[in-house]
């Protein structure tokens, strides 16, 4: 929420903090602008913009993949997990195999590897297809084991790029509760960057706001209801105002550049 | 009224149609073309003349169906065979090596590679005598001459897959904090699998090339079919030369459906579905 809020005042656990970063890659394009992001445990921050603003860009240097051109990443967890924003699953393993692939990595014993992707990929809906191969499997279904292989991970952190654009509504809302009940569980920060501004709105307590390339914040926009929230939020009066507001500010910070 | 087909092409006639379709068009041409060298063998050529081309079935009488010819072909067949075997193993080890080697770092590449490169314009026939010379008529020159001329498709495919692997998977190791050794075994080298296959197709056809050539030049030992074709040239016993001539062929083209199915096999185990052949 409060991005200047060092890491002892935010209540402790792990944080994630980026302060005044910009990015212009090798061929001179400037794809971040001063962009300043501070997540506390369980708090779930909501990235969105028009394509091309530097969103990706921006996960990339929290994760440590890209080095920002100025600005730093104050503090970042060890272990982050990432949902890129396509599957990327190794078409020679099966389903389980590929959930298991971050654990395996890391050391984790066999037995716990087994269990632990067995209940991510039940968590995921995906139980019976275990056994298949990601080729056998559709693209929101790919991305739902590309989601599982990173929630069985455990991570201490979760930076989420798209991960829910290919699913279809009802399998969305599912996973969106799920991630809410999995930062409940363990407070942990996240950040998620998505196209759809109900879905920022229904799962973050803060949601950014970018404008065009290059990507700056245009808005910060704290969403005031409490969690757990229930489905039925979605309907109401309140609920659709805050995402009128954003999606206004959406179309201003897209019409400022361009 | 329909024909009485088989129990299996009945339950999958579409499938039998497709094996007729694959099959059909080159038994029709190896039909012609033995009719048309049973054409210049029986007509063109006067009967003096005919041991230019024999006909397939003096061929087959001769080179088969006598029992000491059909030994001694068949033995010199084998021996070519572990020649070109043993070559395309250790060219396979080789290659894989030193395309990992180079896959590890731009530096090896750029040191290593040009000689790959080198290895594969040098007239390899031209450097048999002097490996003859070098490391004797035997085995050993044999083997070394198919792992010169095998060795380059397997590294470049080899090297090729290796480097085939998706940068966001890199990247998903890379997060994982796993190292150079996880992401080469876990990775880049299943990764390679299919490449691999298809450079070690291409080049299991050279090594039979490599170990029929080594033995037509090197003329001593154990006679593989290099060695007969020569001797039967040279006796003008033109039949057993062509059935010689056919074997190696023969061989040649085994090696290369062997691993054509064994690519087509592996490819599907990979998820990748034969798509890349
Ligand atoms: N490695 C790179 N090199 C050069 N330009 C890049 C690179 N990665 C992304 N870009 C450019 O930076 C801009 C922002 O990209 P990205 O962060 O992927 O945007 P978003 O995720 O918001 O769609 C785009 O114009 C993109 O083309
Ligand atoms: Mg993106």
């Amino acid at each position: 929420m409060t991005e200047r809020t060092p890491a002892a005042e935010s209540g402790g656990g792990p944080r994630l903090e980026l302060a005044g970063v910009s990015k212009v890659y090798d061929d001179g394009t400037a794809a971040l602008a001063e962009v300043t992001l501070g997540v506390g445990g369980g708090e779930l921050v909501s990235v969105v913009g028009p394509s091309g603003c530097g969103k990706s860009t921006l996960l990339r240097i929290a994760a440590g993949l890209e080095a920002p051109t100025s600005g730093t990443v104050r503090h970042a967890p060890e272990r982050i997990g990432y949902v890129f924003q396509d599957p990327a699953l190794l078409p020679w393993r099966t389903v389980r195999a590929n959930v298991e692939l971050l654990m395996e990595l890391r050391g984790t014993p066999r037995a716990e590897r087994r269990e632990r992707a067995g209940r991510a990929l039940e968590l995921v809906g995906l139980a019976e297809f275990a056994r298949h191969r990601p080729g056998a499997l559709s693209g929101g279904m790919r991305m739902r084991v590309s989601l599982a292989r990173t929630l069985a991970d455990d991570p201490d952190a979760l930076l989420l790029d798209e991960p829910f654009g290919a699913l279809d509504e009802i399998t969305r809302a599912g996973l969106g509760d799920e991630l809410a009940a999995l930062l409940a569980a363990r407070p942990r920060p996240a950040v998620l960057v998505t196209h759809s501004v109900a879905e920022a709105a229904f799962l973050s307590s803060t949601v950014l706001v970018m404008s065009a390339r290059p990507g700056r914040v245009v808005a910060r926009v704290e969403i005031p209801f409490p969690f757990p929230r229930e489905r039925s939020l979605r309907a109401t009066p309140e609920f659709a105002e805050v995402v009128a507001d954003l999606t206004g500010r959406l179309y201003r910070g897209m019409a400022e550049v361009a | 009224m329909p024909l009485r087909r088989g129990g299996d092409t009945a339950r999958h006639p579409a499938a039998a149609r497709s094996r007729v379709r694959a099959w059909l068009p080159p038994l029709v041409v190896l039909g012609l073309a033995v009719a048309a060298w049973y054409g210049v063998s029986d007509r063109l050529l006067s009967p003096e003349r005919r041991f230019l081309l024999p006909p397939p079935d003096a061929v087959v009488r001769v080179g088969f169906l006598d029992g000491a010819n059909r030994a001694e072909l068949l033995a010199a067949l084998g021996r070519t065979a572990e020649v070109a075997g043993l070559g395309l193993v250790l060219a396979t080890a080789v290659g894989v090596g030193l395309a990992v080697l180079m896959s590890q770092a731009r530096w090896v590449e750029r040191s290593l590679y040009p000689y790959a490169v080198v290895l594969q314009t040098v007239p390899v026939l031209a450097l048999v005598p002097l490996l003859g010379f070098w490391f004797g008529f035997g085995m050993a020159s044999r083997v070394l001459v198919c792992v010169l001329v095998a060795v380059f498709p397997v590294i470049a495919n080899t090297l090729f897959g290796l480097r085939s692997a998706d940068g966001t998977l890199e990247e998903v190791f890379r997060l994982a904090r796993a190292g150079r050794l996880r992401l080469l075994l876990k990775l880049r080298l299943p990764a390679a699998v299919p490449a691999m296959l298809t450079g070690l197709r291409i080049s299991a056809g050279l090594s039979v090339v490599g170990a029929v050539v080594g033995d037509y030049f090197y003329q001593q030992g154990q006679p593989g079919l290099g060695i007969l074709i020569n001797v039967y040239r040279a006796r003008l016993e033109s039949e057993r030369m062509f059935a010689a001539v056919l074997l190696a062929s023969l061989l040649g083209l085994a090696v290369f459906w062997f691993f054509g199915l064994l690519a087509h096999w592996a490819a599907r185990r990979h998820g990748t579905d034969g798509r890349r052949r």
